[in-house]
């Protein structure tokens, strides 16, 4: 009899120990199949916004500058040094959750000395991943061609 | 036993967790991929619209003034873009061509017609053309009793479109009066020049007086703002009633064409042109010094939706920002007649300076928007278009 309850007893903890491998293999095949998923993801080509986001900045930036010079007022702030109406004309123009910072070289790439011509902070532009550059280059002011090449950086706030 | 069934059960608990998080969060990643592939497609579209309304001209090239008399028919239209006739410059629109997208007396284009010349089925879009930075002023008119003086005191708060204020911004506020001699009707123009502080506000006032038996009739009040003499916005107020009663001053190209509905209240009173004068912000030109009688400057009320036109050589080259029409008209009460004051010519006048191109609320999924810097008769205003799917 005791060793019917003995063989009884044996069997169940046998039953148990084979319950929790299956337990312990469930969770053990979930995770290999969800790691699987996992890496792919890492491999997957997931589109990225910061090139469509800095060519968008960089449409932008062109297009203000161009219209100021359309309006024959960016040479004329740029070679009379009216520093403070380019800054002024650059932050009415450019959407309102832009920042900016102008820089203005010769065509040997000497910076022109000018105030800063900002709006934001100058560090956004050094920590932010999306930062849009646009070049554009003014012949001259009048009958004199001294080309100067002004460098637009943009951020979006 | 129990045991067992304490390993099945959190068996179960366990692949429940698991098999929930695989068939929700593993497809919500690629989800937030798609909406974001749908957005990427849609800003394409987008600037591929953008690039289209700005850029080209469209078919017929003059497709806003194709016709001498100004009226306009939009099946006349084949391709659609707002580019300036005969202008290779970028972003310079065609102030001929951007009217016809408002309500226009003299025909419009609908947006069912523009969105099938684009291409666009599937999507729907807003054009929203608005000036660089918002103006908002108040003007209080104060007339002596005996007409021969007016007070005028003014406003204006100028901020970005986000509200922020916009300091040092120079504005001019012109005050321009109808004035009724014993020799005859005169224009008088009076302007004052005022900074914003740092809050985006100024404010002035400005006193017009007149000399012997002469009366100011109607007064007019032009703002020009500008900053860094890049934006320049032109708003108005003006002492006249109704002006809509009189007439609806219209350009295209070289021709000045009044308009008004037949059915508009005081329709069949008699007026005549007194005084045209353009106004380019910064000088002020006479086109036209009439009597303020005679058939030839009668406004002909009637069955017809032109009451009157003229064409003035040159007028589309000058770009006129701003026209001024002085009219003499028959009053019901004592005095018999006086002068009003009428601006214009086109929408964004009549709409405080903001036009909209099928203002619909964007659709509630996924939307792209594109701004651009554009030109339109020398000032300078912000294009916006809104594209998503329909």
């Amino acid at each position: 009899m005791e060793g019917l309850m003995t063989k009884t007893k044996r069997t169940k903890n046998q039953r148990s120990r084979k319950g929790q491998m299956r337990v312990v293999e469930a969770v053990m095949a979930s995770l290999i199949v969800v790691s699987a998923v996992a890496f792919l993801y890492v491999f997957a080509a997931t589109p990225s916004s910061q090139p469509q986001e800095t060519s968008e900045l960089e449409k932008i930036g062109h297009n203000v500058l161009h219209d100021m010079h359309e309006q024959r007022l960016l040479t004329r702030f740029v070679y009379n040094s009216e520093w403070a109406n380019l800054t002024s004309g650059l932050f009415v123009s450019l959407p309102t959750n832009v920042y900016f910072n102008l820089s203005i070289y010769d065509t040997n790439g000497n910076s022109i000395s000018h105030p800063l011509i900002l709006y934001g902070n100058e560090q956004i532009f050094d920590s932010s991943k999306a930062v849009a550059s646009v070049t554009y280059i003014v012949p001259g002011y009048q009958a004199n061609y001294s080309p100067r090449v002004l460098v637009l950086k943009l951020v979006r706030g | 036993m129990t045991g067992e069934a304490y390993d099945h059960l959190m068996a179960l608990v366990v692949f429940g967790v698991i098999f929930t998080a695989a068939v929700f969060i593993v497809p919500s990643l690629s989800y937030v991929n798609l909406l974001y592939l749908q957005q990427q497609q849609l800003q394409n579209v987008a600037l591929s619209v953008m690039k289209t309304i700005l850029f080209d001209e469209g078919y017929p090239a003059n497709w806003g003034s194709m016709h001498g008399t100004g009226m306009f028919n939009e099946t006349d239209v084949q391709r659609f873009g707002l580019a300036e006739f005969g202008d290779p410059s970028l972003y310079v629109l065609d102030p001929n061509k951007v009217q016809r997208l408002a309500n226009n007396p003299l025909g419009n284009i609908s947006y069912a017609k523009v969105k099938e010349l684009l291409g666009l089925s599937g999507y729907d879009f807003s054009i929203v053309l608005r000036p660089l930075f918002n103006v908002d002023r108040s003007v209080t008119i104060q007339k002596s009793s005996d007409e021969a003086t007016a007070t005028i005191t003014w406003k204006a708060n100028v901020s970005r479109s986000d509200g922020q204020p916009v300091p040092k911004a120079i504005v001019f506020p012109t005050v321009i009066c109808a004035i009724d001699s014993n020799t005859g009707f005169e224009t008088r123009t009076q302007q004052a020049r005022a900074e914003t502080d740092m809050l985006g506000r100024s404010q002035g006032t400005i006193v017009v007086s007149t000399t012997g038996n002469a009366k100011i009739k109607d007064v007019i009040v032009i703002f020009r703002v500008t900053v860094a003499d890049r934006a320049t916005i032109v708003v108005s107020s003006q002492d006249t009633e109704d002006p809509d009663d009189i007439a609806k001053i219209n350009v295209v190209g070289d021709t000045i064409v009044l308009t008004l509905p037949p059915d508009a209240p005081g329709s069949s009173d008699a007026r005549w042109i007194t005084n045209i004068q353009l106004y380019n912000y910064e000088t002020s030109i006479s086109l036209l010094n009439g009597s303020g009688t005679g058939t030839q400057y009668k406004l002909n009320y009637g069955p017809n939706l032109i009451v009157w036109s003229m064409a003035f050589a040159g007028l589309d080259s000058t770009e006129p920002g701003v026209l001024i029409i002085t009219f003499r008209t028959e009053t019901l009460g004592p005095g018999g007649r006086t002068l009003a004051i009428l601006i214009g010519p086109w929408a964004l006048w009549n709409q405080g300076g903001i036009m909209k191109f099928n203002p619909l609320p964007v659709g509630s999924g996924a939307s792209a928007s594109i701004e651009r810097d554009v030109i339109i008769a020398g000032m300078a205003y912000v294009a916006e278009l809104r594209l998503w799917k329909a």
